[in-house]
């Protein structure tokens, strides 16, 4: 027995896709009309379409199968305890969703007391900030009265005499 | 794919089943078990041959039907009902087929089970050869080598063999519910056809023409 070469592999299965599909109808009307013009002429083409409707038919013989008695009252049972399961599950996660959103706005209110606390806190502190920032000149107070001008103040600053001051103080503490 | 209001207008007007489906949607309780009474027959009868087991046919039809329930709410109409339903039978025996493979269950209470080694066209000839081809077969053969032949089709060429032959689905319905082009489904059903013929040539019965070369 010879080999088909590829080509006559194509054709081969082609053609079989076009009798398939003009004994299943779905060929467009021009070329159906070709395929029945090449059935008038030529017996092998007959006799492959005649092979393939047979079996066609032959499928007709396949066992039926049958429904169990009960089928259609145990489905729509079946259906309904799970749309009852479904529906139980969806409320489930519906206070669970609910649960979380009351969670988070909950701990965005703690955090925003938190924040708000802090915010007071830090705006009291600021006066006492302010206070110690400047105790240092408020302590040397009289003594800065004294001076007559920023100049004499600053030339006393040069001369070392606030730090010997400082470290007066660093030693009292 | 967006389904439009026109085409949801069309399936509305033309199927009946769609309509009853629109009801379910609405929660028509009725509507549902008139569903599942149109369709168990059919639904059962193309899974039994896809899946080898009656029960496991019936089991997997349940599961169709829920799919159909819980997808109620989302449902408008792009295609008749049945090949939406049949896109969803596909879709849940094509899932149960490749567990059975992935479990490598082999079904020993058949004759010759879905696991079979080699080649099964081969296999099935082999098999087949022994059934004395050249006698009249009764009913109950007959249909034993028919079921056997089908059962040597892979699972994809027997999905649409069985739509087309006993859903009557277009090429273009099949490729909707297997999610393949026409061209494929054109081809997928030639290899089908060509497969069975093979497979029952021996079997066909007397009748054909005297200048048939092909007849048995």
């Amino acid at each position: 027995m010879t080999e088909l070469d590829p080509h006559d592999h194509y054709a081969e299965d082609a053609e079989l896709e076009e009798l398939v599909a003009y004994l299943d109808g779905e060929l467009e009307s021009e070329r159906a009309t070709r395929v029945e013009e090449r059935l008038a002429t030529d017996p092998a083409y007959r006799t492959r379409l005649r092979e393939l409707a047979r079996t066609w038919e032959m499928l007709d013989h396949l066992p039926q199968s049958s429904v169990s008695e009960h089928f259609t009252e145990t489905t729509v049972e079946l259906v309904a305890v799970q749309a009852e399961k479904d529906l139980r599950t969806q409320q489930v996660a519906v206070v669970r969703k609910q649960q979380s959103v009351r969670l988070v706005l909950a701990m965005v209110a703690v955090v925003s007391c938190l924040a708000g606390f802090g915010l007071i806190w830090s705006w009291q502190q600021r006066g006492e900030r302010r206070f110690l920032r400047d105790l240092p000149i408020i302590e040397e107070l009289d003594m800065y009265r004294v001076a007559d001008s920023v100049d004499f103040l600053q030339s006393l600053e040069e001369r070392g005499l606030f730090t010997e001051n400082e470290e007066i103080h660093d030693g009292d503490l | 794919m967006a389904i439009t209001d026109s085409t949801a207008n069309r399936y509305t007007a033309l199927d009946p089943d769609v309509r009853l489906m629109l009801r379910v949607r609405d929660d028509d309780a009725q509507a549902f078990e008139e569903l599942v009474r149109r369709y168990q027959q059919r639904l059962i009868g193309v899974l039994e041959h896809l899946v080898r087991g009656k029960d496991m046919a019936e089991d997997l039809a349940q599961e169709v039907f829920l799919r159909v329930f819980r997808a109620r709410k989302n449902y408008k109409p792009g295609a008749k009902f049945s090949t939406w339903l049949f896109t969803i039978a596909n879709n849940v025996a094509s899932n149960a087929l490749r567990n059975r493979a992935r479990r490598k269950e082999v079904d020993v209470s058949t004759v010759m089970g879905p696991q079979r080694e080699g080649n099964p066209l081969d296999e099935m000839l082999a098999a087949a050869s022994g059934l004395m081809p050249a006698r009249q077969l009764d009913k109950l053969e007959r249909a034993e080598i028919v079921q056997l032949a089908v059962e040597a089709l892979n699972d994809r060429q027997r999905m649409a063999l069985l739509l087309a032959k006993f859903e009557g689905l277009s090429y273009e319905e099949i490729a909707q519910v297997m999610q393949l082009s026409p061209q494929a489904v054109k081809s997928l059903l030639s290899r089908a056809r060509r497969n069975l013929k093979d497979l029952l040539r021996p079997y066909m019965e007397e009748g054909s023409s005297p200048d048939d070369p092909g007849a048995a």
